[in-house]
């Protein structure tokens, strides 16, 4: 087996390192305000995403195509995703929890709606930081962890 | 550039790099439109969806490593995923990325990564089934086995003339 071996310019290294420019600090606070300035629409995308994972997910209470579980999976991707960078790891984390056991219910053609049903429960639950203290949203995170793995390795 | 399947999902990563100092990145939603960038503009740094349908992420990166865009072929990937599992992290690795990043992501974790790949001196390499950096990230230095391995010379006593030092050419 023949192994060409280049080494490249690093055009990302002589902007990245030029001379001049931001300092670290700056360019995270400068990245953190520019977030703060679609809060508001990204909360809005965020409560639409949950809604719909709600409305696809009860709708497939007795079965559930594959291209649901895909839908559903991707939903819960996009929701672990604006959680997690609006200050909600909680519900980042059942999103994630969600995304693990659709890939492995999608991988192993197999539904298993309670299991579901409790991280659609639990996403209503953690969606709103009003509803629990921060030890008892921890604790939803972990049984929800423990319902994955238990379907998982089942 | 940034390939990512959703507007919002972009435009967080958007705003993040417009924070770090970058006015006007390529904003792409599909795999063909971000080849077609590829051709047309010298790039500096990529970042994926892990999440786009049907592999495209790997896809893509794949195609744009074996391809003879130059210098693009060689430009460092971010893929950024939401759900990390073992074998969408191997396929991040085999196509070709630089680095996996699991959401949500940050501008701390991202900016850290981008210094990291800035910095890295990793070779790019072309085999039969596989374009891309060398996937070898660490230097453990020589293997732990607690001695000599079975294929090193047996240890015993000499049985010919130790060589003399004095005796050496240099």
């Amino acid at each position: 087996m023949s192994v060409i071996t280049r080494r490249p310019e690093n055009r990302l290294s002589k902007t990245l390192f030029a001379p001049g420019g931001k300092s670290i600090e700056k360019a995270l606070d400068d990245a953190a305000a520019s977030l703060e300035e679609v809060r508001a629409e990204r909360m809005d995308e965020l409560k639409a995403k949950l809604a719909e994972i709600q409305a696809l997910g009860r709708r497939c209470e007795k079965n559930a195509k594959l291209s649901d579980i895909r839908s559903l999976y991707g939903l819960s991707s996009d929701v672990q995703g604006i959680a997690g960078v609006y200050g909600m790891p909680e519900l980042g984390q059942a999103a994630y929890s969600l995304c693990e056991l659709l890939d492995n219910m999608g991988a192993r053609k197999v539904w298993n709606w309670p299991a579901v049903q409790v991280h659609l429960n639990g996403l209503l639950l953690l969606a709103d930081p009003a509803n629990a203290p921060p030890e008892a949203r921890k604790k939803v995170v972990e049984g929800l962890r423990q319902v994955c793995h238990r379907v998982s390795t089942r | 550039m940034l390939l990512l399947s959703g507007e919002g999902g972009l435009d967080l990563l958007n705003r993040i790099f417009h924070g770090f100092g970058v006015r006007h990145p390529y904003r792409c939603v599909s795999k063909e439109r971000a080849m077609e960038v590829c051709q047309e503009a010298d790039l500096d740094l990529i970042i994926c969806d892990g999440s786009l349908p049907d592999g495209e992420t790997y896809e893509f990166v794949s195609q744009l490593r074996r391809s003879d865009l130059e210098p693009n072929r060689y430009v460092p990937v971010v893929i950024v995923a939401g759900h990390t599992p073992v074998d969408h992290v191997q396929n991040a690795r085999d196509c070709g990325a630089n680095f996996v990043v699991a959401k949500p992501v940050t501008p701390r974790t991202l900016l850290e990564r981008v210094i990291w790949i800035a910095s890295e001196t990793r070779p790019f390499v072309e085999l039969d089934d596989y374009v891309g950096p060398d996937r070898r990230f660490q230097n453990l230095g020589p293997p732990k086995t607690g001695g000599r391995r079975k294929s090193d010379a047996p240890i015993g006593a000499a049985t010919g003339p130790s060589v003399n030092p004095e005796d050496s050419l240099l």
